[in-house]
């Protein structure tokens, strides 16, 4: 038995409350079952069977219906073996999953593959919101809302408050301006809680709001203590530097679960704009142009340009910076096209 | 009108005579833009020798590559929408500095071009990146290998001694960046990125740091600073060369046809890498571009007839220079954007799972 396949199916059960049921496909015995008591509170079966591993785990899953999910340690296992099963199956990679394992305690070991039904339909049962300016309009709420409805889940939010105001000159009344800054915004995140919990419970949405210190040490001690929650997500945070991380991908790392940057979602499924496809349009044709038909008389163009006189130099600027105006802006769309560039 | 056709015959020869190195251009701009939106300035140090491997002498892929570079901090100051944290006043000292350095830069490397020709003012472009380029890519690995290790990074303490002798009247007060330095080292420093700038059209690597370690300006404002620097400084760079009749339109306008494509990717890439792996693939980078440049040395010196080898071993030591250039180019490109895409489609196949069809949220 795999320890990582294991550990990645204890964790889940213990996300989602589900029951384990091991299946060894080894020895003489034949299949038989024992349960076994735990002191992690999930209630485990294990089963032993003889023969090959993917005829026993088709067997097995066809003869169990009440099994929603397969996990299985990648050796000995195929892919094709998610095609005849009646429920996903993931692949634990036993190699990866050491080596995040040595980095970090609280992540998984990796998913290698997931057939195609996909996990989407498990029931997203505890989604944590964090945000230090969750208004109830904002894009966080609104998507963790959707989501919660759907899918019945309950909502816990967490707005760190950042006890450091940014300052290049550092002055005398520094700490006192601080602490007068601190409180301020404590009072606006008491604030945005309340409304938050008002809120969820017009929707008829479970709630429990926290207020905190955006610093290191407190932020990552109650994200511990919030654990273990199915989805992160997030609203516009300003990471302190202590913390280490420069974005929202830095942080997923340190979670169990997937991290959502609400804007993110938001500029993700937003259509393009035609003012964006009129832009690449109009300087498309510029460059075009500049490569098509400027580029190939520059042969002829350069004893021009090339003169070695203020003209011919005042005239490659000239070109140089419409050029890099009208191309520039021809290829600042390709990114936001396939919204790469947020 | 002899001089001017015989600078465009040159260009025009290496492309009749291979058609695809236009393409090969455009690779190097393309890998160019990437490192430059990577790691923040620079891809000079891989374009300009990537050009000197196609056969185009030192001192126009020099010109092109400083030209080019006014384009694209042009673009960039657009793409910042404002200067941010500049110290015009700082800016504009260093800037007049910075001018007289490439000026000299200029007529320096004119001169070996006029006297020693295509393979005499290579050869004095390889020298100066070599030497240059060797101490700033070993100080940045020594860096990286120190910040890998967890001990905290900066100048060393014989450079901050080194400094603090320097310190000679008068004192210019810069408010925004809050400090007071000392003006002849001020205008000595201004006129090394000039100089080097000028020479290998790489100025932002010392910009930056003699900025922050020598002059004790917070690091966002020699950023910002150092921005406001190379717009200008490409202009007037590419002003002297175009003076000079060293700038051939071609090969600029090749390099942007693939630079400012990179240059988006790479951008995107530096939300997603630690800026210690940044640090270290600039460093490793930096140094294979010299290992390439010494292995193209023997060709020039054969030219030049000062010394003698067989031109097979001439061409076998060329080839080698090429392929590192190359080949490092193309793998540091390679994972750059390995890593902007997997993130992109690990994202995609997140927001598939969790985001369920229809749902609106603004």
């Amino acid at each position: 038995m795999d320890r990582y396949a294991l550990m990645y199916a204890e964790n889940l059960c213990k996300r989602v409350g589900a029951d384990l049921e091991i299946l060894y496909v080894v020895g003489p015995e034949g299949r038989q079952s024992t349960p076994i008591h735990r002191d992690d509170g999930i209630a485990s079966n294990v089963a032993f069977s003889k023969g090959n591993l993917e005829e026993e785990i088709i067997k097995y899953v066809k003869g169990h219906k009440e099994i929603l999910l397969a996990i299985a340690s990648k050796r000995g296992v195929e892919g094709n073996l998610s095609k005849q099963l009646n429920c996903p199956l993931v692949v634990i990679s036993p190699k990866s999953s050491s080596k995040t394992r040595t980095h970090d305690i609280w992540s998984f070991p990796e998913v290698v593959y997931k057939n195609k039904q996909s996990l989407r339909r498990f029931r997203v049962s505890r989604i944590l919101l964090i945000g230090q300016n969750l208004g109830t309009d904002s894009l966080a709420i609104k998507y963790a809302t959707e989501l919660a409805k759907r899918k019945g889940g309950e909502i816990v939010c967490l707005i760190p408050v950042s006890p450091i105001k940014p300052s290049l000159e550092p002055t005398i009344e520094w700490l006192e301006a601080q602490e007068h800054h601190l409180k301020k915004e404590i009072e606006k995140a008491k604030r945005y809680a309340k409304e938050v919990s008002e809120h969820f419970d017009k929707h008829g949405i479970a709630c429990s709001s926290y207020v905190i210190k955006f610093e290191k040490g407190e932020f990552m001690e109650k994200m511990k203590a919030l654990m273990p929650v199915d989805l992160v997500v997030t609203d516009k945070l300003e990471f302190p530097p202590d913390l280490g991380v420069k974005s929202i991908t830095d942080l997923s790392a340190h979670f169990k679960c997937p991290v959502i940057d609400a804007e993110a979602v938001y500029k993700t499924f937003k259509p393009v704009s035609a003012k964006l496809w009129m832009k690449f349009v109009l300087y498309g044709i510029g460059s075009a142009f500049m490569y098509f038909v400027f580029f190939p008389h520059l042969e002829e163009l350069n004893k021009f340009y090339m003169a070695g006189n203020i003209i011919g130099a005042i005239a490659i600027m000239a070109t140089v910076a419409i050029h890099a105006w009208v191309y520039g802006n021809t290829m600042e769309c390709l990114p936001k096209f396939i919204k790469l560039d947020k | 009108m002899h001089e001017v056709i015989d600078k465009v015959a040159i260009v025009t020869q290496i492309f009749n005579n291979h058609p695809w190195y236009m393409l090969a251009v455009i690779l190097l701009g393309f890998m160019g833009g990437t490192l430059s939106g990577f790691i923040g300035s620079g891809g000079a140090f891989l374009m300009t020798p990537g050009m000197m491997n196609l056969g185009v002498p030192g001192i126009m892929a020099v010109a092109a590559n400083i030209t080019h570079k006014f384009g694209k901090a042009m673009m960039g100051q657009k793409k910042h929408g404002e200067m941010g944290h500049v110290d015009r006043k700082l800016g504009i000292i260093l800037l007049v500095a910075a001018l007289a350095g490439i000026r000299t830069a200029v007529v320096v490397n004119a001169w070996f071009f006029k006297h020693l020709g295509k393979a005499g003012s290579s050869l004095y472009v390889s020298a100066f990146f070599i030497v240059t380029l060797s101490i700033i890519g070993l100080f940045m690995l020594k860096d990286a290998l120190k910040a890998a290790r967890g001990i905290s990074t900066g100048p060393s303490q014989a450079l901050l001694n080194l400094v603090k002798k320097f310190q000679i009247r008068p004192f210019v007060y810069f408010k925004v960046a809050n400090v007071h330095i000392s003006l002849p080292v001020m205008i000595f420093i201004g006129f090394c990125i000039g100089y080097m700038a000028g020479t290998i059209g790489v100025g932002g690597f010392i910009g930056v740091p003699a900025m922050i370690y020598v002059f004790g300006v917070p690091t966002v404002v020699a950023a910002g600073t150092e921005l406001f620097l190379a717009m200008f400084m490409g202009a007037f760079g590419a002003l002297n060369y175009g003076l000079g009749g060293y700038v051939d339109l071609r090969l600029t306008l090749l390099l942007y046809a693939g630079s400012l494509v990179g240059i988006f990717f790479g951008a995107v890439g530096t939300k997603l890498v630690k800026e210690l792996y940044i640090r270290l693939v600039t460093a490793i980078l930096i140094l294979l571009c010299v290992v390439s440049r010494a292995l193209a040395l023997p060709k020039y010196l054969l030219k030049l007839q000062w010394i003698t080898m067989s031109q097979h071993s001439a061409n076998l030591f060329e080839l080698g220079s090429k392929l590192v250039l190359f080949s490092s180019g193309i793998i540091a490109t390679s994972i750059i954007l390995y890593l902007v895409f997997r993130a992109y489609f690990q994202e995609r196949s997140l927001y598939r799972q969790y985001i369920p069809k229809g749902i609106k949220i603004a």
